[in-house]
Order: C-alpha cells, then sequence, then structure tokens
C-alpha cells in the first residue's frame, strides 16, 4: 500500500491527488450526491472538494410512550385522538441543506471539514441547531468541551473567504494515523 | 513573570491608528436619528480586534440619540461597501451598522467569544507551525491562557507579553515553520504556506527571501529592487520593513498578539 512520505501529514499536492481519488470512489459507492471538485476562480492551489446534503431535520421533542393510548410529547400529554391535530412541521422545514467541503490546511497539513447548513429560505442554521441536527447526541460533551470552546468553530473558508463553521483539525492526524493502522491490522489477519 | 523589555514589541503593542467611524446613512433615519449624526473618530489600537471597540462605538452612536437596543454582536463595519472582516486592521474611514447583519460574509460574533475563539486558534495554530505540536499552548495553565486574552481587550502590554513571550521565544528554539500570512489585493486568498526559516545550510532567512520564495513574479529577488516606487512592497503594521531583516527575528517582534507575521502586499505605492 503505497502512502504520502510523511503520512498522516499530506503536502497540497498529495491532497489534490488523494481529494480527486476520492471523487472517483465516492461516484461509484453511493447513492448521495456525489463530491465535486472546485478551484479558486483565479489562483492556483486552492482547489478542495464539496457536496451538498438534505438533511431531516430533528425536532427537539421528549416523546415518550404512555399506557392506555397516551403519549408525552415535552410536558404535555395527549389521547391518541389528538395526535392528529398537533401542528406538525411545514414540509418545506422537514429538510435542511447541508454544503460539506474538505479543504487543505496548509498549517496542519490534512484535510479540514468545513461546512454550513442552511434552512429551505437561506437563513442559516443556528449554533444549537447544528449541535443538535448534526452531532450524534452521545458525543455532544465531548465535541463543547475539547479545546478552548469547542471542537466546531468558525472560520473563513481558505478559498471562498466566507465564513464557514469547521471541524477543529488538531486530533486529525492521530485519527489517520489509528485508522491506517486498523486498516493494516486487518490486512494480516 | 515579568514582561521583557524590548522597545520593538512594546511599540509595535502601542500602535494605533486614526480611524473614522460613520453612521451608514440608509439606517440614520430608520434608527431614530434626527439630525446629522457626526463620525466617531478613534485612535485606534494596531494589536485588537474591531469586537473589541465595539461597546464604545455603540456607545457614541446611542448618546447621539440614536434608537438602538440590538445586541452588540448585530452591529457590524463596511468599508467602501465590502464588510469589513477581523484581521488585519488598516486605516481607512469606516461605516457602521446597526442592521441587516450579512451572515453569509461575516462571522457573526457572539461578539467578544467568537473574537476569543478565533483568537486562541490562531495561537493554537501558530505553535503548531513553530513546533509541529500545539502542546506548549495546550499546557499553559488556564491562569496563563485567561491572562493572554484578558491582557489583549484590556490593553495591558505587561499582562499579555510575560505570557506570549514564552510562545513567542520558543524557548530559545529555531522554529520549524514561521507563523505568517500574507494578503494580496483583489480579494485573492490568504497565503499562508509553511516556511522554514532557515535555509538546507542552516542559514537564516531574511523577509527578502521569504518573500522571493512565496511570490517569486512579485519579488523576483531577495534583494530591494532599483525601480522601488513601481515594485511590490511588504507593508507590516503599517510600515514598510527593509527586506534584509531575519524572519525569525520579524516574526519574534513584529508579529501580532495572535503571533502571527501579518504582511500586506502593496502592488507599488
Amino acid at each position: 500500500m503505497a502512502l504520502p512520505d510523511h503520512y498522516p501529514f499530506l503536502t497540497r499536492n498529495e491532497f489534490d491527488i488523494a481529494a480527486k481519488l476520492f471523487i472517483e470512489q465516492s461516484k461509484r459507492s453511493s447513492d448521495e450526491e456525489p463530491w465535486t471538485w472546485v478551484e479558486h476562480e483565479k489562483v492556483k492551489g486552492f482547489g478542495y472538494i464539496c457536496r451538498k446534503s438534505l438533511v431531516k431535520r430533528i425536532t427537539p421533542v421528549n416523546f415518550v410512550i404512555l399506557e392506555n393510548d397516551f403519549t408525552q410529547i415535552d410536558d404535555e400529554i395527549f389521547e391518541e385522538e389528538d395526535l392528529n391535530s398537533l401542528p406538525t412541521v411545514p414540509v418545506s422545514d422537514e429538510y435542511f441543506t447541508v454544503d460539506y467541503h474538505i479543504i487543505y490546511s496548509t498549517s496542519y497539513k490534512v484535510p479540514v471539514l468545513y461546512f454550513n447548513a442552511y434552512n429551505s429560505d437561506g437563513t442559516l442554521l443556528t449554533n444549537d441547531e447544528i449541535y443538535s441536527n448534526l452531532v450524534h447526541p452521545l458525543k455532544h460533551n465531548d465535541i463543547k468541551t475539547a479545546g478552548f470552546n469547542g471542537a466546531i468553530s468558525q472560520q473563513d473558508h481558505p478559498t471562498l473567504l466566507i465564513p464557514f463553521y469547521y471541524l477543529h483539525p488538531c486530533e486529525t492526524a492521530t485519527l489517520m494515523t489509528s485508522i491506517f493502522m486498523a486498516v493494516l491490522l486487518r490486512a494480516y489477519h | 513573570m515579568t514582561a521583557p523589555q524590548n522597545p520593538i514589541t512594546r511599540a509595535i503593542w502601542d500602535g494605533t491608528l486614526p480611524i473614522k467611524f460613520s453612521l451608514d446613512s440608509t439606517e440614520a433615519a430608520a434608527l431614530g436619528a434626527k439630525a446629522i449624526v457626526e463620525p466617531y473618530f478613534i485612535e485606534a489600537p494596531r494589536c485588537s480586534y474591531f469586537p473589541l471597540w465595539t461597546s464604545q462605538i455603540r456607545k457614541y452612536f446611542v448618546d447621539m440619540a440614536l434608537n438602538f437596543i440590538g445586541d452588540d454582536a448585530e452591529i457590524w463595519y463596511d468599508v467602501d461597501g465590502t464588510p469589513l472582516k477581523c484581521p488585519p486592521p488598516l486605516p481607512w474611514p469606516v461605516t457602521v451598522h446597526f442592521k441587516n447583519f450579512p451572515a453569509d460574509k461575516l462571522i457573526k460574533a457572539q461578539a467578544i467569544d467568537a473574537t476569543q475563539d478565533f483568537f486562541m486558534s490562531m495561537i493554537k495554530e501558530a505553535d503548531f507551525l513553530r513546533n509541529g505540536s500545539t502542546k506548549k499552548v495546550m499546557n499553559l495553565s488556564k491562569n496563563d491562557q485567561t491572562q493572554l486574552w484578558d491582557g489583549l481587550w484590556s490593553k495591558n502590554y505587561d499582562r499579555f507579553w510575560s505570557v506570549n513571550y514564552r510562545l513567542v521565544i520558543n524557548d530559545g528554539q529555531m522554529p520549524k515553520n514561521v507563523p505568517m500570512r500574507i494578503y494580496l489585493p483583489d480579494n485573492c486568498p490568504v497565503i499562508q504556506e509553511p516556511i522554514s526559516p532557515v535555509d538546507e545550510n542552516g542559514n537564516q532567512l531574511t523577509l527578502g527571501d521569504v518573500l522571493h520564495q512565496v511570490l517569486p513574479e512579485l519579488f523576483p529577488s531577495p534583494l530591494p529592487s532599483e525601480n522601488a516606487s513601481a515594485s511590490p512592497v511588504p507593508v507590516i503594521h503599517g510600515i514598510i520593513p527593509q527586506l534584509e531583516i531575519p524572519i525569525v527575528w520579524a516574526s519574534q517582534n513584529l508579529c501580532y498578539p495572535d503571533n502571527f507575521l501579518h504582511i500586506v502586499v502593496l502592488l507599488g505605492i
């Protein structure tokens, strides 16, 4: 298995090659939107990959089925026939769009996940909505307490120069090494 | 630990530039301004971030009878119609806005919190560039980490530099890479390449060497060009430094509080 010389650290060129290979692979395997490669309109060397995903909104409801055909939602208790009269989330709000970008960090020399999430009317999801919809509940605490102020922050996208959320890359190299070790171990069994 | 008595870092810290803040004229009427609202002039510290002055700017305009009761985070600035991002501050007349925050173009600070988050991310990144890990910064005591930010927003040189000194001097070790960012005009992406401070023979590189290495078309030689007025020049903290200065010296003495050298390249003066 050929690896970049300083794996898990990549050069810009190695990132470009790996990203394009990843795109080819994703086209073959997934039924989701394919990833695409994008360059800066004028300057070379700032390419990245991106794709849009539609994500079903998780309404923050505490839903408990009680005995005798009653259901408790948050603090209220409803009878079976009353459930139909509950206000439902309008269909256009059931989904929101996430733009996922994978860019190359020249400082940390690893890929970094950047993303933005939009409602159907184009407004951005709030910080809390991002956590409740995109971060697994069991991981909330870990992510919010990582580093100085949580593992998810905002920064200007290095190519587009507009604000994006991103996942702090300081642990990425360690993760890439452990994935590679796991793959190696599997190959020898 | 007391801060080092370094006249250069002190001068950089104390450096200010005059900025004129004018209220956006289209918002004036909607915000209840009756007469013309005079602009607000301040000597803004160079080593700072806009969100740190927002509350004093807001107070000025509210005292001038502006009816604004929103959050500080709603306030934003533009220069010639372009929303103003965080670093680096440069001397322009600036327009202040209290409405219609452009969340697609600017990060909406939970004002101070997001700025502090951004600042600490930069400090971590600088450490990683210097040492290949963020251990040094992450191992600072909670007290020291807080002191860095406190020193910055309260404009206290001693508080800030007594902690920052350890990061910037790096225990006397030559850094692996110099934390720096280069800004070109016309919405060019920010240039941030890993820059080694020494060449293959261990000789220290100058600022000119580095610019020639990163931008060879703009700086065809590490030495100053003969036709000074037509050539691109680097600007740091509003001054044009000599190309002969060693890059490590520049990094330790001319860096911003976020530990980065932010260099603006002007294409001919």
